[in-house]
């Protein structure tokens, strides 16, 4: 049986993985050990017998524990190659400046927090056990907050200072279906890859603005109970619209090239 | 999250990554709970939608990185936890970390460099030190002490790596001036200090 997790919620109840990597952890421990490590290999996601990294992490603090120093090695470095892989997908060196000083520095932090927790005073990596992906995108944002937004500037598509902008009614339109999620173009990957890297390449001001547009806050409201955006992002309802119509104007290429 | 102290960011980033649903009521309950992390909750509730449609094209790794970061790990391991370690980063919070860097006119990935011992003390001209010195209220003498301290030969022979160990690599001040995202007008005040 694998071992639980040590970590609690805030209401005392402990954390679990969920029943698929569970059941990933007790098929691979009665794996010999150079099966499982050959197994931990494979580093796309998209390939036939991709292990995910929650399980290698269970994997690696268990050889900590058990002073299985050879095999803590090779997972570690394992595991370091898919973070890096993911970074340098995110922190791209066309896209931001100096990423690689910067991935090299999240790489580092995150190895800090290894380190942590093999030394025993952490239950740190359990998050990392219960969904890797999600906890590490948060260990980035964090990351990349103290090394400093306004340092981390991405390199625009394109820019537009314009204030005064004219937004077509036909864009009005597509966005409005595109934030309603009705709209069947969103059910083409290619059309989602292409609009996530525009929103992407947004600036962060608009970027916050989309982003919550496409989680269903609204812009303003009267109802003082109803969390908006505007209160959310503490700013006048005006510079939110201001901004979401710079945004759509930016994002106006990709919906019209497909013909919303 | 421990009940008896306030949670950081990066503990409240990573609780909300790890719920089951990242849906509007989910962030909504976190930015009521958490408004000191609004901004923060925000951009990782974006960054995870993002992420869910991001290609998952397979990136060729570089070894050296991994490499790096091996000999990072046990550079870690080998400090001795119970030895004295004084730390004049230690002491300041985010806020204050980035109003050092902006009292001193350099990037936050500057400081952070320097606070993890990442650039060569020898190259690091000693006004910038005293700079440094006054700002974080201690000696010259005590701050180069500390960037001094590490990252230092690996001792600890619990891990063994298949290479030699070896220092921690280190870049140059002037290498670290060049890669720091710093303004020309803030790398031509640290080029001054060289004189």
């Amino acid at each position: 049986m694998p071992e639980p997790l040590k970590r609690k919620k805030k209401d005392g109840t402990q954390y679990e993985r969920p029943p698929e990597i569970e059941a990933f952890l007790e098929k691979l421990e009665i794996v010999e050990s150079s099966e499982r490590l050959r197994q931990f290999e494979t580093l796309s996601k998209t390939k036939p017998g991709y292990v995910p990294s929650e399980v290698l992490v269970y994997f690696l603090r268990r050889a900590g524990i058990e002073g299985a120093k050879t095999d803590f090695e090779k997972i570690f470095r394992i595991l370091m190659k898919r973070v890096e892989q993911s970074l340098c997908s995110i922190i791209a060196d066309s896209r931001i400046a100096d990423a690689r000083g910067i991935r090299e520095e999240i790489m580092g932090r995150f190895v800090e927090r290894i380190a942590k927790d093999y030394k025993g005073s952490s239950s740190y990596l359990d998050f990392f056990e219960i969904r890797f992906d999600k906890a590490f995108a948060a260990f980035r944002i964090s990351a990349l907050r103290q090394i400093g937004p306004s340092n981390v500037e991405t390199i625009p598509l394109g820019t537009d200072e314009d204030h005064g902008l004219e937004i077509s009614a036909e864009i009005e339109a597509a966005a409005a279906d595109f934030q309603s999620g009705n709209s069947s173009i969103l059910d083409d990957p290619a059309f989602r890859f292409e609009l996530t890297a525009a929103i992407d390449n947004l600036p962060d001001d608009q970027k916050r603005v989309i982003g919550l547009l496409l989680q269903g806050f609204q812009i303003d409201s009267k109802d003082k109970n109803i969390m908006t955006i505007s209160r959310i992002l503490k700013c006048d309802e005006r510079t939110v619209r201001n901004r979401r119509d710079r945004a759509f104007k930016t994002l106006k290429t990709i919906l019209q090239g497909e013909n919303v | 999250m421990n009940e008896n102290t306030m949670p950081s960011e990066e503990e409240v980033l990573l609780t909300f990554a790890v719920e089951p649903t990242h849906d509007r009521k989910t962030l909504e309950r976190y930015l009521s709970e958490f408004p000191e992390h609004s901004i923060a909750l925000v951009d990782c509730s974006i960054e995870l939608m993002l992420d869910s449609t991001r290609s998952n094209n397979v990136v060729e790794s570089t070894e050296d990185t991994v490499e790096h970061a091996w000999q990072r790990f046990q550079a870690i391991m080998s400090v001795d936890d119970d030895a004295p370690l004084i730390n004049p980063f230690a002491k300041l919070n985010s806020t204050a970390f980035k109003s050092l860097a902006k009292r001193l006119d350099i990037t936050n990935l500057l400081l952070v460099r320097l606070r993890d011992r990442a650039i060569e003390p020898m190259t690091i001209p000693i006004r910038f030190i005293q700079k440094l010195a006054a700002e974080l209220e201690l000696t010259g003498d005590a701050v180069l002490v500390f960037l001094n301290g590490s990252p230092s030969m690996i001792s600890n022979h619990s891990f063994r790596s298949s290479v030699k160990p070896m220092v921690t690599n280190q870049i140059t001040f002037q290498e670290a001036i060049e890669t720091s995202q710093l303004t020309d007008s803030q790398k031509n005040s640290l080029k001054a200090l060289e004189d």
